[in-house]
């Protein structure tokens, strides 16, 4: 079940170039949050700029506070990273439907800044590994405490393997097996699909789409599915990587 | 105690706010955060005969103080919406209106022929700002001889409330609502969401899949407002459904001051989920401080510059 909160800033730090960790009190929200889920974040802007809240996945819940990791791509979340600890701002939440929990191991794929529910994962999960990949070291996050076993790739080299994040996915599944669940940009979570079909293990992919609602009311966040049109805030923003039509998605 | 209650035709609502078609489903995901019995109605997402899978998307996209949308009706259609969504309405105890679009007369009445029937329906809003397909696709709500006919061949097949939902993108809306009120409509309700488009300056691509979509949200709060004091000028008998801009719960009053004797909220809601239930206090502290028994008293209240 949602809440609508107002909740306070407790804490807002940038971890990387032109990305932030906040923390925001919210117990109701915490209490319930499970890795995968999301909440739209608002501002407190009276003349509504910008107007709609903004979905942004959990990176962690515990302690009544929620912890969520922003890049800055544009006005709002620009806003967001101009908060300081003691603001309150409204989040709705949780909302979605959030990654299965896996039954034998999982395999992380995180791209950028999706590598935030995935942080979430590795630190509810038994012993999953993440591997997360970023263009260069300047973009990487800076963790507080890593969660799990992790594989860093850069692609330029700077930091960890040199590369894409997807390059080490297949040496992951052989040696372990397991569940992939991916978070990132389109082109990387739809070579995570392809090489977990190849190797023939289950694939889950966190997408992203413009919504209003975030809850499931207004038809506005849909993408295409093998099965028709799918809400992302509520059929996802987890879908079952086979069950997605990539080429509609990719342009 | 304030008398919050309003009547719109012979349907009485336990106060005047009331969620607009398409923003609210049929309540379900919101009925999460609150009770939407406690509103005054609410309007189900705009029902088709057949199922329609609804546009490309994108679909939304933000603008100054307002949201683009190009959802295309998409709803599994009026069978469905028996099967799943009836059982539902069941439970709610306030105002269930059912919005309706067809491609053609024959395909409106159809879906009244198979909603009357369901106790669970207390009246029907007409969405008329769909293409219609016997004409070219030109939307029905863009001529009054049209809208005229449309709701003189459904008037006889239901006693239920009909209200009709007027597009604003119309030379002269008061035409059509007269040809609506002429034709036997019990309320109109205003407005639509406005046409409009945006673009992405580095693609050059539109930000919407459709190209042109509907502009709603707090950016149009002033055209609406003029377009529901016209029709109330025009038509001080009919019961106005203020719609269109609803940000805050003064917005809201505002609506009725022009004329409105209820209102409806849409995207409003989106970045205040809240918003409906905090409106229904709003009317209420407003009746307190100006001395009002009962929120009827707010609507059309106006006062003009004297000549
Ligand atoms: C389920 C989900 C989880 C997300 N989790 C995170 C996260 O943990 N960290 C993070 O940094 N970002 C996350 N995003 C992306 C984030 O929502 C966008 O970066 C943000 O909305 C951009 O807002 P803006 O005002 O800065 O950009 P603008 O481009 O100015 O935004 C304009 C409009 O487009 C929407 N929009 C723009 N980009 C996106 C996008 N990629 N996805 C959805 N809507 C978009 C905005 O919400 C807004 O309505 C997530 C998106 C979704 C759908
Ligand atoms: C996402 C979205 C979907 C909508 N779908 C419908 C619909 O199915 N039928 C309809 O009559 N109006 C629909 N509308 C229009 C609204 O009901 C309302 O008339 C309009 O948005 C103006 O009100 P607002 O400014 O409060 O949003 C939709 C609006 C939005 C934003
Ligand atoms: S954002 Fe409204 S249905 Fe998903």
């Amino acid at each position: 079940m949602p809440f609508d909160t107002l909740s306070e800033v407790t804490a807002i730090q940038q971890i990387a170039e032109g990305t932030f960790r906040m923390i925001l009190e919210a117990p109701e929200i915490a209490r319930e949050a499970m890795p995968g889920q999301f909440a739209m974040v608002g501002f407190n802007s009276p003349l509504f700029d910008p107007f709609l809240r903004r979905p942004l996945s959990f990176s962690s819940a515990e302690f009544g506070r929620v912890e969520f990791i922003v890049r800055v791509v544009g006005w709002g979340t620009a806003l967001l990273s101009d908060l300081i600890s003691g603001e309150q701002i409204p989040i709705l939440g949780p909302l979605g439907t959030p990654f299965p929990r896996p039954e034998g191991g999982a395999i992380l794929v995180g791209g950028g800044v999706g590598v935030a529910p995935l942080l979430f994962a590795g630190a509810r999960w038994k012993n999953p590994i993440l591997l997360y990949g970023e263009a260069n070291s300047e973009k990487l996050c800076h963790m507080h405490s890593v969660p799990c076993e992790i594989i860093i790739a850069t692609e330029d080299g700077s930091t960890g393997l040199s590369g894409y994040v997807t390059d080490g996915l297949r040496e992951q599944i052989d040696k372990c097996g397991g569940t992939v669940f991916a978070c990132g940009p389109v082109k990387m979570m739809r070579r995570a699909y392809e090489i977990a079909a190849e190797m023939g293990v289950e694939c889950y992919v966190s997408l992203e789409a413009r919504m209003a609602c975030g809850v499931g009311a207004c038809m506005g966040c849909v993408i295409q599915t093998k099965d028709g049109y799918k809400r992302v805030c509520k059929d996802g923003p987890v879908f079952d990587a086979a069950q997605i039509d990539w080429e509609a998605l990719d342009d | 105690m304030i008398d919050l209650s309003v009547k719109i035709g012979s349907l009485c609502l336990k106060n005047p706010v009331i969620t607009a078609s398409g923003c609210y489903g049929v309540g379900r995901e919101y009925g999460e955060l609150y009770d939407p019995s406690k509103l005054g109605g609410i309007v189900t997402k705009t029902i088709t005969l057949r199922p329609r899978e609804g546009n490309s998307p994108p679909r939304i996209c933000e603008t100054a103080a307002g949201m683009l949308n190009s959802i295309g009706l998409a709803n599994s259609g009026v069978g469905a919406f028996i099967r799943d969504d009836i059982p539902f309405l069941r439970k709610l105890e306030c105002a269930r209106i059912v919005s309706i679009a067809g491609e053609g007369l024959d395909e409106f009445a159809e879906l009244i022929r198979r909603l009357d029937p369901l106790g669970e329906i207390d009246g029907f809003e007409i969405n008329v700002s769909c293409p219609n397909v016997e004409r070219g696709g030109l939307a029905f709500g863009t001529d009054p001889d049209v809208v005229g006919k449309l709701v003189d061949s459904i008037r006889p097949l239901t006693q239920k409330p009909l209200w009709v939902k007027l597009t604003p993108n119309v030379t002269d809306i008061v035409k059509i609502g007269k040809a609506a009120v002429d034709s036997g409509a019990d309320a109109l309700c205003a407005i639509n969401t406005l046409l409009g488009m945006a673009i992405d300056i580095d693609t050059k691509k539109p930000m919407i899949g459709n190209v042109v979509a509907g502009l709603s949200g707090p950016a149009i709060l002033p055209v609406a407002l003029m377009k529901v004091f016209q029709l109330h000028t025009a038509l001080p008998e009919t019961p106005i459904v203020g719609i269109g801009g609803i940000g805050y719960p003064k917005d809201a009053i505002t609506h009725m001051i022009a004329g409105a004797c209820a209102v409806q909220i849409g995207s409003g809601q989106f970045p205040y989920p809240m918003l409906p239930l905090d409106t229904v206090a709003g009317i209420e502290t407003y009746c307190v401080i100006k001395g009002l028994s009962k929120a009827q008293e707010i609507t059309g209240s106006l006062i003009l510059p004297v000549k």
